[in-house]
């Protein structure tokens, strides 16, 4: 019998933790932010979804957000980022993908 | 998603079915061990109205629970981390040796073709071929951050058969990959067919036998180096990037040109300064340029014997509709917030020395054949974008379009966006490629 030992190839990825937000147990009066990346039926996908949550929670209010930079996907910059996390309580997201 | 959890706001993302590995995948590379999810069976896209609304309906109780209910505990074991040595006993090497690739495409480690062993003796010598430290970090290469050490490279370099001096042009090939400018995560992940193809200029070219002539694309072996180097790349982008098929790299069928590009440009037959020189860098300085494209076609013209002539069935290219960057400059710029650029989508002209001579001849300089492809490559409005909510959204200044739907306009968004590199053998036949964002280069043996 023979040995053929060769080196491992995969590269170990950077190591980073981000917590979990904590979670909204309730989303009467709540603000909920859309957010949109522009992929086609997205817009539509984020609009039905509120429609359908709004039915479940008295004074839940949406705001609609399109990421601000990019051209067929768009993308949240950090200004953008902190700016719902200011405005709203839980977001929702679309990527149509 | 990520940036929205790690500032405290529970999220939850709509997804399709296809797309869960890659969400969940993409959430950890940004550190997020879990990532609440509302699955649809299928994507959005190309669906009507309502079938999408259908979809929210049937799911909604998911995106409740996403914004509401504790997380769920990581779900299963995490695998081991399989150790840095592998060993594969049989009865002789070449079985060992098939073992170890069938182990390597269980592991999805494997382009699919067979992989030469990296042993310890030959990543020494492949180490060798650089002054860099096997330990030195050349970056964290996208879309999982994965640490790109030299060793990595060289390992990955040797089971794609490279050879010792070819090792500064792949680590090179990976900074270019690692530079914000070419918003690397976008080409990796995408549903797009997006390669990189990597361009060798100045002495290393010949030095190195890279092929700038016949074939240079491949296959053959006159392209050995051309082909190995480029498949290195890829083995990189996937196990040091951890880009790999239906996890991070979510392409819908793939690409052959995925596998391995790389030319060097034929210097000698190019009448103008060579393309590094063009992009600021000294003609005796060799360089590594990596474009990421979507695909190429034929730009075969034996008729024409003057520029204009040229140019006509050139501007034919940029305008194919199914391309994503024809007239993509309409909603916006490819961009990376996190990094605060955003770059004009580029797209690649291979000219064959033939045609290189005919502009040259006539007293063309490439800016006016760049001005030339950009004139001439137009389309009307109404064909070049693709919903007025994206020229909204990009351009509210231009709205005004909307109402001159067969006004003709550039695919491309300025005659810069093309990039000419003289590449082949005598023939009247070049190259071109539908680019995605632009060209990277630099300096092979910089930091």
């Amino acid at each position: 019998m023979v040995n053929l030992e060769v080196l491992n190839p995969v590269a170990d990825a950077k190591p980073e933790k981000i917590e979990l937000a904590p979670k909204q147990p309730d989303l009467s009066g709540k603000t909920v932010g859309l957010f949109f990346n522009q992929k086609p039926g997205g817009d539509i996908l984020l609009e039905h979804t509120a429609e359908l949550v709004k039915q479940r929670y008295s004074g839940i209010k949406f705001k609609n957000y399109l990421g601000a930079v990019g051209h067929i996907m768009r993308h949240a910059t950090a200004e953008q980022a902190d700016t719902i996390s200011k405005e709203c309580d839980a977001v929702i997201g679309s990527t149509a993908d | 998603m990520v940036e929205m959890e790690k500032r405290g706001v529970p999220t939850v993302a709509w997804t399709a079915e296809r797309f869960i590995h890659d969400a969940q995948a993409s959430a950890r590379a940004y550190g997020l061990s879990r990532i609440a999810l509302a699955v649809m069976p299928t994507p959005a896209t190309n669906e009507p109205a309502d079938r999408i609304r259908q979809m929210a309906v049937d799911s909604i109780d998911q995106v409740i629970d996403g914004l509401t209910q504790p997380a769920l505990p990581e779900a299963g074991m995490v695998a081991a981390k399989p150790s840095e040595v592998l060993k594969f006993q049989a009865e002789d090497l070449l079985e060992a040796f098939e073992k170890m690739n069938t182990a390597f495409l269980d592991e999805g480690w494997s382009d699919g073709f067979p992989l030469m062993a990296p042993t310890r003796r030959a990543v020494e010598h492949m180490l060798s071929g650089t002054s860099f430290d096997r330990g030195k970090v050349i970056c964290l290469l996208e879309p999982a951050f994965g640490i790109a050490t030299v060793e990595k490279i060289a390992i990955n370099a040797v089971m794609a058969g490279c050879r010792a001096e070819h090792l500064p042009v792949v680590i090179t090939a990976v900074q270019c990959l690692a530079d914000p400018k070419m918003i690397l995560r976008n080409m990796a992940v995408s549903t797009g067919p997006h390669a990189p193809l990597i361009i060798v200029n100045g002495p290393i070219a010949k030095e190195l036998n890279i092929n700038a002539k016949c074939c240079a694309l491949g296959p053959g072996s006159v392209s050995y180096a051309n082909t190995v180097i480029g498949r290195s790349l890829r083995l990189i982008m996937m196990n040091v990037g951890h880009c790999y098929p239906g996890v991070l790299d979510m392409d819908t069928i793939g690409s052959p040109t995925k596998y391995s590009m790389c030319v060097a440009e034929n210097e000698d037959d190019n009448p103008w300064q060579p393309f590094h020189v063009e992009r600021g860098y000294d003609k005796d300085m060799s360089t590594v340029t990596v474009h990421f494209s979507y695909g190429l076609c034929d730009l075969e013209d034996f008729h024409s014997t003057t520029p204009e002539s040229l140019i006509e069935r050139y501007a034919t290219a940029p305008t194919y509709l199914g391309h994503l960057g024809a007239g993509l400059w309409l909603g916006g710029r490819r961009s990376d917030p996190r990094y605060h650029v955003d770059v004009k989508d580029h797209d690649l002209i291979l000219l064959c020395p033939d045609h290189a001579r005919i502009f040259a001849n006539h007293g063309w300089d490439k800016d006016k054949i760049r001005q030339a492809i950009h004139e001439h490559a137009l389309s009307p409005f109404r064909l070049l974008h693709r919903d007025m909510k994206m020229v909204k959204a990009a351009h509210p200044e231009l709205m005004w379009l909307k109402d001159h739907p067969d006004l003709m306009l550039p695919a491309l968004e300025t005659p810069d966006c093309y990039d000419i590199v003289v590449v082949g053998a005598d023939v009247g036949r070049g190259l071109f490629f539908w680019g995605a964002g632009e060209p990277v280069t630099k300096p092979i043996g910089g930091e």
